[in-house]
């Protein structure tokens, strides 16, 4: 063929066309012909070639949605496509597995996690089912840890203010728990822990809930913050105690007072009431977060729905309605998708916008347990990790899952398998949080008591990978 | 006698030489015979008679006397043959005397001389045998002489006279009086009348005897007794018993060594197998004719030669019948319809040698094809599947969403988990367990978020929380004890509202329960320990409460204590702290109480025994209806909520459904446990779900949807076995429960743990 360039092989050919949806890796168009025993690793040393770049990268390719993992002969055999026809190839950079960096123990269940990804200061925000938030620098040591003030485990942190070396204001942050509070602390980070760290203690409570707070939100560009509670309500908060309404605290009983008789000695903080309280769900409310909008947010719910809200006027926008119990959400916000992971053991993705009319777009399975927690790429928009219960940390890839059909809802084919999947390196033992940073990597917390950090840039060497990825 | 007779006679016969005397006699006789009057014969005949009577009344009187006297005729009879004896007898009485002398040379009547020899006398004296076979007159039959005096012809050419017949007279007399020995039968030989002599008389009368005719013939002589019955006391012979009967046999003995030194030498080898059957075949061709001849013998029989057959049909027809090359063209070129007869004659040499019938395979064919393409009965075959007889179940995953597998474990518990029950908000579980604790847990993580020892020595055997919407109040059985429980998990808000709800009948009870002596239950405040732990009241019964039930609105609670014959079933209430039995005696619920528990809408206590389920009005204070599963010893029941319907657990492996309005019959039996049922429930938050629990350490999901139509019954089908709990000790999953809203489900294991299954 005249216009097709035959790459240097044995064996039949097929003609390709290499596409990118990275622009800066985009490589002119232009037909190939290469061997349909090419893997991988030929493709992406093919590309690399004609990239003309100095230093490999690791490529991926896609083919109608599905990476390719076999050679190209296997995968149109098993596609029951023709070698005749040209092949659309998308290759993507190539996400590397995350391997075990370290873990960092802690005396009871940790709940949740948050990591700082400011440069030179990354740590590790937990909070405990003992109650207490605990700062955990990136060598393991406790930069901080804050009083009891929560009477009950802490099942929310969220970084308010990051610590960064740059800024000399105090980093701040928010912890909730089944204690139906919300309490602000604020952290002066330093790098040099001393020994005799002492205890934070909360500038400001939250009060407004009546049960166990899920979840927390965190806005920076409108200073907002949502709570996810299992009274079925979600509360709009401000981190400007100016606009909040200061409440009293209920009176103890006297049955309630004896109880905590150890908590009487912590100061009294101020105690604020949130901006306002949604209650369009029925069932405990497992998760919120904001949309790309920071005046719209995204809940889920055991009542199987995924509401989306608007701020500004404490109005239900849009709800879908799953099959499953939900608990936990996420968005990708380039790819106008939100994924919510069930206690059916799946997750499924889902275009929020109003115009679509899709409940769902796929369904991703491999989980074993409920899903209950989720974290993007720092790198890439199309790739989120996920937590559950089985004790699994899996990486999922959008791309790698195929469009589904018009009647998407419960579709068993459209699911996919995940790229990759990080088990807990104590063994067994639910992960109740993941997050993942570009300078943390991928955190995750569980019942093992540990943080558990993985990073996949550590690795780069591609042959290593292949192997892996096989 | 003789001699005398004889010599007189013999004097008599010397006088008429050539005459014998007898013939002289009868000649004479014939001749007064031969006058016709009757009257003359008679008389000279009995002129005669009576000269010979007298001439032997001279002789010897007595000896004629004595015959006259036996019989007359016969006395006729002898006067013949004696004459003849007479004539007879001479011979030998001149033999005697001078045989020579005696022969007489007499010219005959050719001229030649003629020796006459003097008669032989044989001396028989009384034997007449001889006499009577003389035959006098030839083989004449006497008919002949009939019309002539005489009745035949003697030696001489003489006539012989008809012998005297006897008068008329005398053949009257004779007819009237019978003779002895008459026989009414003419004498053959002599033409008289023949008589039977005595002996032949008493022949006759022994054989009409049946009598053995011989004389002296004993028919029953003397029994001589050989052999008796009788054991005699002594042997017949006191010899002992020879030594040879019970000393070994040496001639044995002698024959046995044989056989063992033939053995030893090998000459005899025992149990020898037996030669290999010869190659030759066993069996013979009988019909061949290779027998030979067998000899012309007596003794040889040859078989019958079988006719020669007649017809074409047989094995050999005669050649006639056969048919000739052009008629076999003939026939083969026809069309096999069209051929007169569907064979053609063979001959065969044999009967053995008629080949099989060619067309069997092709006739059997023909006639199988016959059947199968021209059925002659319709049969109508059922095309039935027997997976259609099945009732048909819905495929589980319509039946979506139910429990599959263990989400959460519940671990903590040190001993068996007795009772589990989710919280009314659907985000906490309480679990009551044998070592005296109980403990909430946080549904989905399974973190501990609150414990309680409430003993040290007894278990907690039941937790439930109270159903109503506000105030979280959980209520434990401990022991004797009951504890309502404000878990300190909860809103202030809420934890006062249980609080203050538990409480408010404190004043209440101390001025009810003054009057009364006997109350079934004891209300008080726990110690202080307790009390800052979240207990608010507990109630004190007399024996160990081994479920608690609440009411639907959370007012009264239901208590069981099996061992409390008279008070099982305490029935307390939260609002006046006052406890009350309905049943004052055991009586009125006829049973151990197992399980009780309050209709989810009407006032209707369902009270289950070991074997029934009764169900009384509280309103009415009645009872309103007995139900009888059929189980031996009901473990568990549950209502549906919506009050219809009814699943009763049993310790017998089966889950029985009653429908309330159906029958007091169950509706559905479900055997599908391997070991008892510990527990069973129905799902109270709008799915058709409930599930059992056994001690095989298995809950099992079962769909079970009512209908609004009353025409149409549940629709009962299995969906899932729930495996995970490990049998210890023999006891599987205690107890179960739903998630108040979701498809979830919670089971308390023996196994120490708490399971969440989704």
């Amino acid at each position: 063929m005249a216009d097709a360039m035959d790459v240097d092989s044995a064996g039949p050919r097929i003609q390709v066309n290499l596409t990118s949806r990275d622009a800066a890796l985009a490589v002119p168009h232009q037909a190939l012909r290469v061997s349909t025993s090419f893997r991988r690793i030929d493709l992406s040393t093919l590309v690399n070639h004609l990239l003309e770049s100095p230093k490999p990268i690791p490529f991926d390719f896609l083919i109608d949605g599905q990476y390719l993992r076999t050679s190209i002969d296997e995968y149109l055999t098993a596609a029951g496509l023709s070698s005749e026809k040209p092949l659309d190839i998308e290759y993507v950079r190539s996400q590397l597995p995350p391997t075990y960096v370290g873990s960092f123990e802690q005396d009871d269940w940790i709940s949740s996690v948050h990591s700082s990804s400011s440069p030179g200061a990354a740590t590790i925000l937990t909070g405990s089912f003992n109650g207490t938030a605990q700062i955990t620098s990136l060598s393991g040591q406790v930069l901080a840890k804050t009083l009891p003030f929560h009477t009950q485990s802490v099942k929310a942190v969220t970084w308010v203010d990051s610590p960064s070396l740059a800024s000399s204001d105090a980093a701040s942050f928010l912890t909730a728990g089944m204690d139906r509070t919300i309490n602000l602390w604020s952290y002066q980070h330093s790098d040099e822990p001393s020994s005799s760290t002492v205890p934070l203690s909360a500038t400001t409570a939250y009060i407004s809930h009546k049960s166990t707070i899920n979840s927390l939100s965190y806005s920076p560009s409108t200073s907002q913050f949502l709570s996810a509670s299992s009274d079925n309500t979600i509360a709009l908060w401000s981190t400007d105690s100016s606009l909040l309404p200061t409440v009293s605290v209920p009176q103890p009983t006297s049955f309630s007072r004896k109880r905590r008789r150890t908590t009487q000695k912590l100061p009294n903080i101020e105690k604020k009431g949130p901006l306002a309280v949604l209650t369009p769900h029925t069932a405990p409310v497992s998760q919120i977060t904001h949309a790309a909008d920071p005046t719209a947010a995204y809940s889920v719910s055991w009542d199987k729905s995924i509401i989306t809200h608007d701020l500004v006027t404490a109005q239900v926008v849009d709800t879908r309605v799953t099959q499953h119990p939900l608990l936990s959400v996420t968005l990708l916000p380039s790819l106008n998708l939100i994924a919510a992971g069930s206690a059916a053991r799946h997750i499924t993705l889902h275009d929020p916008r109003a115009s679509s009319n899709n409940v769902q777009t796929a369904v991703l399975r491999g989980h074993t347990n409920s899903v209950v927690s989720f974290a993007r790429s720092p790198e890439s928009e199309y790739i989120f990790a996920s937590g559950a219960h089985d004790g699994c940390v899996r990486i999922w890839d959008v791309r790698g899952v195929s469009s589904t059909t018009e009647d998407g809802a419960g579709d068993a084919d459209k699911s996919s398998g995940s790229l990759f999947a990080i088990k807990r390196e104590s063994g067994t033992g639910k992960v109740f949080s993941i997050d993942w940073s570009r300078d943390v990597g991928l955190v995750s917390v569980g019942e093992d008591k540990k943080i558990q950090v993985n990073r996949g840039e550590l690795m780069a060497d591609v042959t290593v990978l292949d192997q892996t990825a096989r | 006698m003789a001699p005398s007779a004889t010599t007189r006679k013999r004097s008599r016969a010397d006088a008429e030489a050539e005459k014998p005397v007898v013939s002289d006699d009868e000649f004479e006789i014939p001749e007064i015979n031969g006058d016709d009057s009757s009257e003359d014969d008679d008389f000279s005949t009995g002129d005669e008679q009576s000269e010979e009577d007298e001439e032997l009344s001279s002789e010897d009187e007595g000896e004629d006397d004595e015959e006259i006297d036996s019989d007359e005729v016969p006395s006729d009879d002898e006067a013949l043959p004696k004459t003849n004896g007479e004539v007879n007898g001479d011979a030998p009485t001149e033999d005697q005397e001078d045989v020579a002398d005696e022969v007489k040379i007499v010219t005959g009547a050719d001229g030649n001389p003629r020796y006459i020899y003097p008669e032989i006398d044989p001396v028989y004296d009384s034997d007449d045998t001889d006499a009577e076979e003389t035959n006098t007159i030839g083989n004449i039959p006497l008919e002949y002489y009939e019309n002539y005096p005489h009745v035949g012809y003697d030696i001489n050419g003489k006539r012989i006279m008809r012998p005297a017949a006897g008068k008329a007279l005398d053949t009257l007399l004779d007819s009237i009086e019978l003779p002895k020995g008459w026989t009414g039968l003419l004498d053959k030989n002599s033409g008289a009348a023949l008589n039977l002599t005595e002996e032949e008389l008493e022949i006759v009368k022994k054989l009409q005897r049946s009598e053995i005719t011989d004389d002296g013939y004993d028919p029953y002589p003397d029994m001589v007794e050989y052999f008796t019955n009788t054991v005699e006391q002594m042997p017949l012979s006191s010899a002992p018993e020879p030594k040879r009967r019970f000393v070994p046999s040496k001639h044995e003995q002698k024959r046995v060594m044989k056989i063992v030194k033939g053995i030893r030498e090998g000459r005899i080898i025992p149990r020898k197998p037996e030669p290999e059957a010869a190659d030759e075949p066993e069996f013979h061709d009988v019909w061949a004719d290779d027998a030979p001849p067998k000899p012309d013998h007596i003794m040889n029989l040859p078989a019958p030669k079988l006719p020669p057959p007649v017809h074409d049909e047989s094995y050999n027809p005669p050649p006639e019948y056969l048919p000739s090359e052009k008629e076999k063209k003939e026939w083969e070129d026809q069309d096999p319809e069209d051929r007169e007869k569907n064979y053609l004659p063979r001959s065969h040499k044999a009967l053995r040698l008629v080949p099989g019938y060619n067309g069997s395979t092709n006739e059997r064919f023909e006639r199988c094809l016959d059947l199968y393409l021209a059925p002659r009965v319709r049969r109508n075959k059922l095309n039935i599947d027997p997976a259609s007889l099945l009732p048909s179940l819905p495929n589980p995953n319509d039946l979506k969403p139910f429990p599959t597998t263990c989400a959460t474990v519940y671990r903590g518990h040190e001993g068996r988990v007795r009772s589990v029950a989710a919280d009314p908000t659907g985000i906490w579980v309480a679990t009551g367990g044998d070592d005296g604790t109980i403990r909430v847990w946080e549904i989905l993580t399974g973190r501990q978020v609150w414990k309680l020892k409430a003993s040290t020595d007894e278990a907690v055997d039941s937790v439930t929380w109270r159903p109503a919407a506000e105030g979280r109040i959980l209520a434990a059985a401990c022991g004797n004890e009951i504890l309502l429980v404000v878990p300190p998990i909860f809103d202030h808000e809420e934890e006062s509202q249980g609080k203050e709800i538990l409480s408010a009948g404190f004043g209440y009870a101390a001025n009810k329960q003054q009057g009364k002596k006997e109350v079934p239950g004891t209300w008080s405040k726990p110690d202080l320990n307790l009390e800052e732990e979240g207990v608010v009241v507990t109630i004190t019964v007399r024996k160990t409460v081994k479920y608690i039930a609440w009411h639907r609105r959370g007012d009264y609670l239901v208590s069981v204590s099996p061992e409390d014959v008279r008070r099982a079933v305490c029935i307390h209430r939260i609002s006046t702290h006052l406890s009350q039995t309905p049943f004052k005696e055991k009586s009125v619920t006829k049973g151990i109480p197992q399980r009780v528990q309050f209709h989810p809408s009407k006032p209707l206590l369902f009270v289950a025994t070991k074997r029934y389920i009764r169900i009384y009005d509280l309103a009415k204070a009645e009872l309103s209806k007995t139900l009888k599963p059929g189980a031996r010893w009901i473990s568990s029941i549950d209502i549906h909520p919506q009050g219809d319907n009814l699943i009763v657990g049993s310790y017998d492996k089966r889950l029985l459904w009653h429908d309330l309005d159906l029958s007091t019959k169950p509706y559905r039996t479900l055997r599908y446990h391997d070991k008892g049922i510990r527990a069973v429930a129905f799902h109270h938050g709008g799915f058709p779900l409930f599930c059992s629990s056994s001690d095989d350490g298995t809950v099992q999901i079962f769909h079970g949807r009512i209908y609004g139509d009353l025409m149409e019954n549940a629709l009962i089908a299995p969906l899932k076995v729930l495996k995970g709990h490990r049998v210890t000790s023999h006891l599987g999953v205690l107890d179960v429960d739903w998630h108040p809203k979701q498809p979830w489900l919670f089971s308390a294991g023996a196994d120490g743990t708490a399971r969440l299954w989704n």
